[in-house]
């Protein structure tokens, strides 16, 4: 249970024993049951912070120093003072595992500053020797040669940076070598820790920032990883991602959390509704489907079979998600999850019969009831930011199908100020129903 | 206090393959510019908008290209070895490529740009020279001048060994540029 929560009950339970709603009896049971709360904890997340920080300043400050000196070494002392901050990064690793393995701001620092030594030891190297190896070929060594770090010293800063560096090796290895097929297993590296904190507490500010880290990681690599034989596949490819992400959360939370807290349900959100508006142009979907695919040169043909086993994952997770959410009978997860199954039969349509007009119609109309029934929803269960997140969504496309159409600026001008009025009479109406509310 | 052992020896396993990899880096080029056979390649200019400013002085070799017999076929980003030898001015000369080790001769790993028909495009493992951030600039700049058609009197030397290559020192107007900007190789 998330913290704050644990708080407010806290903070009830003389009430309830005065009202005789509960007995003192049943208040030290539910004390017990849910532990004590630990004070101290912002404490705690400063120090982690500031020495995660400091050990990242000090590691690139170094890396600085030596690399302004440079020239005034001969080789042998270079290579020596390439291995010096990988040898020192391990003696302290080894050290903080002795002395301080309880303290978090020892581990994620130490460890943070060991994963900066390794890269900067084999780039000083390759400084050393005029080594022009491909930045690809630099990332994926760093990298592998990091994420044991995140096991033994149990620390999840450095997942962070292995996720930055695996999105950026990606992109590096699709231009240098023209796929990155290797991206999954490699991803795949970093998941155990992520689901080991969430194994540990579900509601930690260290798993939400794991949580986001992968749900960026995702989204961006994704994109970058396709190889795109077979043009379009990318729309059901995200789709489907976005979904999984998106019904994720019912499954992982079993309380309603921030934006914060909960990133695959935000994320996922989010991208299904930014998605659905690139949808909803013409230019999404001309040639594509299985008539344009492409052979040529840079296009690797193995690399296009992991698409198709990337796309047959992500759709049949997606569909026991939405079977999830048809059995709990929660129609208005079930709206948003459905966009796969949307852009499915919008891509069969348009693959083989070369009709772009209709998927178009089809995600306006989705879009549109996207965010109607998001703002049916909101009013419901008298969540102001759910209102407007559903008006947002009428607000965008309306925005988006202004550009596109012919309307003149006096037009365009008095249905924005009605949309701006409807706006704040829904905030206001919201606002009046809320009970307790005078 | 068993578990305390367990963890450490793990560690060390650990520390053993991160010190391993640099080291075998070391070691390997090491070798090369000791024991390896030199040659020497021209250069060319390379368009200053590729450059990165002030860490290295980027290099381009004059051939990158390489025959490629018809029954090979090679794709681009494919890793094969440039076959070499020296031509009759005494600079290297690619003469082939294998996609396998080749069991006799001077050769070093490089990648397939672009293969045409029987020519393939290769890039080569020394494009980089790298020098102090407040000299490369200017050495940057002499070594494009005199990579020029009418002024070619730049030239590095690589030592190669068993598929390894290494940048030993980059000339210009046969002058090392160690001795030109006082810089260390």
């Amino acid at each position: 249970m998330v913290k704050k929560n644990i708080q407010w009950l806290y903070s009830e339970l003389p009430d309830l024993i005065n009202k005789g709603i509960l007995s003192a009896e049943d208040s030290d049971k539910l004390k017990k049951y849910y532990g004590e709360i630990t004070s101290g904890g912002r404490q705690k997340i400063v120090l982690t912070v500031f020495g995660i920080l400091g050990a990242f300043l000090i590691g690139l400050g170094i890396i600085l120093m030596l690399a302004h000196n440079w020239d005034a070494f001969s080789r042998p002392a270079r290579t020596v003072i390439s291995l010096t901050p990988l040898i020192i990064a391990q003696l302290l690793a080894l050290w903080t595992i002795l002395r301080h393995s309880a303290s978090v701001a020892w581990r994620e620092s130490v460890s943070t500053f060991f994963m900066l030594a390794i890269g900067s030891s084999i780039a000083l190297i390759a400084q050393t020797y005029h080594i022009s190896d491909s930045t690809a070929n630099f990332l994926l060594t760093w990298m592998l040669l990091s994420i044991p770090i995140v096991y033994f010293m149990k620390a999840s800063f450095p997942v962070i940076l292995y996720l930055i560096g695996i999105t950026c090796w990606s992109g590096f290895s699709q231009v240098e070598i023209w796929h990155a097929a290797l991206f999954w297993p490699i991803f795949a590296l970093a998941i155990p820790h992520v689901f080991q904190s969430a194994k540990n507490n579900m509601y930690s500010n260290r798993t939400a920032i794991l949580f986001w880290g992968v749900s960026i990681c995702l989204c961006v690599s994704t994109g970058i990883v396709m190889e795109g034989t077979v043009p379009g596949l990318w729309i059901i490819v995200y789709s489907a991602l976005f979904a999984v992400l998106y019904l994720t959360d019912s499954l992982l939370f079993g309380e309603i959390t921030g934006p914060w807290r909960n990133p695959f349900h935000t994320v996922g959100a989010s991208g299904i509704f930014i998605f659905s508006l690139i949808l909803t142009y013409e230019w999404a979907w001309e040639s594509i489907g299985w008539r344009h695919y492409r052979t040529y040169g840079e296009y690797n043909q193995f690399a296009g079979i992991l698409d198709y086993l990337l796309m047959t994952a992500l759709l049949v997770i997606a569909v026991c998600l939405l079977v999830v959410s048809i059995r709990k009978r929660n129609f208005f997860k079930l709206l948003y999850g459905v966009l796969p199954v949307v852009t499915v039969f919008s891509y069969v349509i348009c693959g083989f019969g070369e009709n772009t007009i209709m998927p178009i119609i089809l995600f306006n109309i989705y879009l549109f009831v996207l965010g109607i029934a998001t703002m049916t929803a909101g009013f419901r269960s008298y969540r102001i930011g759910v209102v407007n997140a559903g008006m947002i969504i009428i607000m965008a496309q309306i925005f988006a199908r202004f550009f596109d159409s012919q309307m003149g600026f006096v037009l365009r001008g008095i249905i924005f100020i009605l949309i701006g009025i409807g706006f704040l009479a829904a905030n206001v109406v919201l606002i009046r129903r809320k009970p307790g509310v005078k | 206090m068993k578990n305390n052992k367990y963890i450490i020896g793990l560690f060390l396993c650990l520390f053993a393959v991160q010190i391993a990899v640099p080291v075998y880096m070391i070691v390997n080029k090491e070798k090369t510019l000791v024991l390896g056979k030199q040659f020497k390649f021209r250069t060319v200019p390379v368009d200053p908008y590729d450059a990165f400013r002030g860490r290295y002085v980027a290099l381009a070799v004059q051939q990158d290209s390489a025959p490629v017999p018809g029954d090979i076929k090679l794709v681009s980003g494919q890793n094969v070895y440039a076959c070499i030898e020296e031509d009759k001015d005494g600079f290297a000369k690619i003469i082939g490529v294998s996609k396998g080790r080749p069991k006799e001769g001077n050769y070093f790993r490089a990648r397939v740009r672009y293969a045409d028909g029987n020519k393939v495009r290769l890039d080569l493992p020394f494009t980089r020279y790298y020098m102090d951030e407040k000299k490369a600039p200017a050495a940057e700049d002499a070594y494009r001048k005199h990579s020029q058609k009418d002024k070619q009197d730049a030239y590095i030397t690589v030592r190669v060994r068993n598929g390894c290559a290494v940048i030993e020192e980059l000339y210009i107007n046969e002058k090392p540029i160690s001795e030109l900007w006082g810089h260390n190789t």
